[in-house]
């Protein structure tokens, strides 16, 4: 059984990206939300301390660390970084392209790739979803058709988060489209600087403002075979582990922003008794905290038993699933539920707000909440 | 043969927690077909065959015809350890 409590090295972690980030990764993320703006100065800034590579080796440039410390590392950064597009921004780089580029690429696409990708110089992209096929993935229409050394690509992905400003994309192409997932879909690496396509607009959105989505158009795309990610036919092998990272750590950010929330209005219920309110008068706000207290540290052992089994190698298929269902549906009631508590106040632009808006999305990417509760039934017999 | 059933009828039972028990696991109890092993299951299986007997699947060979059933997913590994495949 594993230990509930972290390590020295877990605490030491914590520490320093929550210093960090206190120091360095605050400030201007209003205008950033207004303005949908995301800033490469940011990005560069969290690869100061290795942010966009926690889980990838240190041979590559990254942290090299196992699962559990990326989802505390992630919890920190969500607890200490008010801008939560930028976190998420973040994480998706991390657990959805440079994992999967590690895991399955070419030793020559690591190396050329990767130290970049982990020091915040390169910002990368994954590039699965269709304007035609979202939960139903695999249904892609975008093919790639082998021509000697090289593939041609055309189609088009949509809601790709960083699409506008990636350097670099994993690409999931249908190689032999009536296999589909058993063996018909493959992953390439997209260089910006070598490969023609086109990023479409950022999209408008209510939250995450300051990661930018966007369209990616290919348009008989050349792309030699040296950029394939795994071998042809792997990409939903790839694409699988990748979901499994990010359903086992992309919480952690949503772990850490609900934590700090409830600090915030925990502070704000004090403030008040301290003020003079009577207790019993407040009492409804104290039951309702201390229930939010309650839920989150009972989604948040359910999200470190996950990335700890995932640590050890064994299948999480269903323990990702569990966490991530969980994880993202509190974070959108806890949102709320606190906005509450703040009467008014809430619904001004600010960071109770703001998380609010930001929470709305985390039920549907990564895999919505029907699909994680199809992932667990299906683990289950049903 | 037996122990390329035995490892495999491991793993989907201990590892992937298929719901299903070691002895109600026959050798010809059909897999994917019947959707005891969903998709993503399917490519864990897949991994860990890879894996445990330094073999490779191409595109077309991960499919129904080499991994439904114990005795189909057996055959297939020693053809491809034999070289046949
Ligand atoms: C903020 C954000 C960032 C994203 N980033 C990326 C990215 O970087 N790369 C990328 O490729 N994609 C990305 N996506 C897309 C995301 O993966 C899809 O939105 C998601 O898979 C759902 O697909 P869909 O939007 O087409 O909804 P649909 O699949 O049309 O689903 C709509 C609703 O129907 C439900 N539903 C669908 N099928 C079933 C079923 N069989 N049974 C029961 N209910 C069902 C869903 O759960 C959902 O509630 C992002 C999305 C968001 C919101």
């Amino acid at each position: 059984m594993y230990a509930f409590t972290p390590s020295a090295e877990q605490e030491a972690l914590r520490q320093e990206i929550v210093d960090f980030a206190t120091a360095h990764l605050n400030g201007g993320e209003e205008l950033r939300d207004r303005e949908q703006e995301f800033s490469r100065e940011w990005w560069v800034a969290a690869g100061r301390i290795g942010l966009p590579g926690l889980c990838i080796p240190e041979a590559y440039g990254g942290r090299g660390l196992d699962p559990l410390s990326t989802l505390l590392a992630l919890e920190a950064l969500g607890y200490s970084c008010r801008d939560n597009g930028l976190n998420f921004a973040l994480s998706a780089h991390l657990l959805a392209c440079a994992a999967p580029l590690w895991l399955f690429g070419s030793e020559g696409l690591k190396k050329a790739y990767l130290p970049g990708l982990c020091r915040g110089e390169l910002v990368a992209a994954n590039a699965m979803t269709e304007p035609s096929s979202g939960s139903d993935a695999f249904r892609m229409q975008t093919v790639a058709v082998e021509k000697g050394d090289a593939f041609r690509i055309s189609g088009s992905k949509s809601f790709v988060s960083n699409g506008p400003v990636a350097d670099g994309v994993l690409l999931y192409a249908a190689t032999d489209p009536a296999r589909g997932f058993l063996g018909g879909i493959s992953a390439f690496w997209l260089d910006r600087r070598l490969h023609e396509y086109k990023a479409g607009e950022p999209l408008r959105k209510m939250g995450l403002r300051s990661c930018p989505l966007s369209e990616l158009f290919f348009d008989n795309m050349l792309v030699d075979s040296s950029f394939l990610v795994g071998r042809t036919g792997r990409g939903a092998m790839i694409f699988n582990r990748s979901m499994e990272w990010e359903r086992a750590c992309l919480g952690g950010c949503h772990l850490g922003n609900m934590q700090r929330l409830l600090e915030m209005a925990t502070q704000l219920v004090r403030d008040q008794l301290a003020g003079g309110i009577p207790r019993h008068e407040r009492q409804s706000a104290s039951f309702a905290l201390a229930d939010m207290q309650a839920r989150l540290e009972s989604v948040r052992l359910l999200a470190y038993s996950a990335a700890w089994k995932m640590g050890e190698g064994k299948n999480v298929t269903r323990e990702a699933a569990m966490a991530k269902l969980a994880v993202s549906e509190l974070y959108k009631k806890l949102t709320l539920e606190i906005a509450t508590l703040f009467g008014a106040a809430g619904l001004a632009p600010g960071e109770v707000e703001r998380s609010q808006r930001d929470a709305v999305s985390s039920t549907i990417y990564s895999g919505a909440s029907e699909m994680q509760k199809s992932i667990i039934a299906q683990t289950m017999g049903l | 043969m037996d122990t390329i059933k035995g490892k495999v009828r491991d793993f989907l039972v201990g590892e992937l927690n298929l719901p299903i028990s070691q002895e109600e696991l026959k050798d010809d109890t059909p897999l994917l077909s019947s959707r005891l092993i969903d998709s993503i299951s399917a490519l864990l299986l897949v991994e860990f065959l890879e894996k445990q007997y330094g073999i490779e699947f191409k595109p077309h060979e991960v499919s129904h015809d080499n991994l439904d059933s114990l005795d189909l997913i057996a055959a297939f590994v020693e053809d491809k350890q034999g070289g046949h495949a």
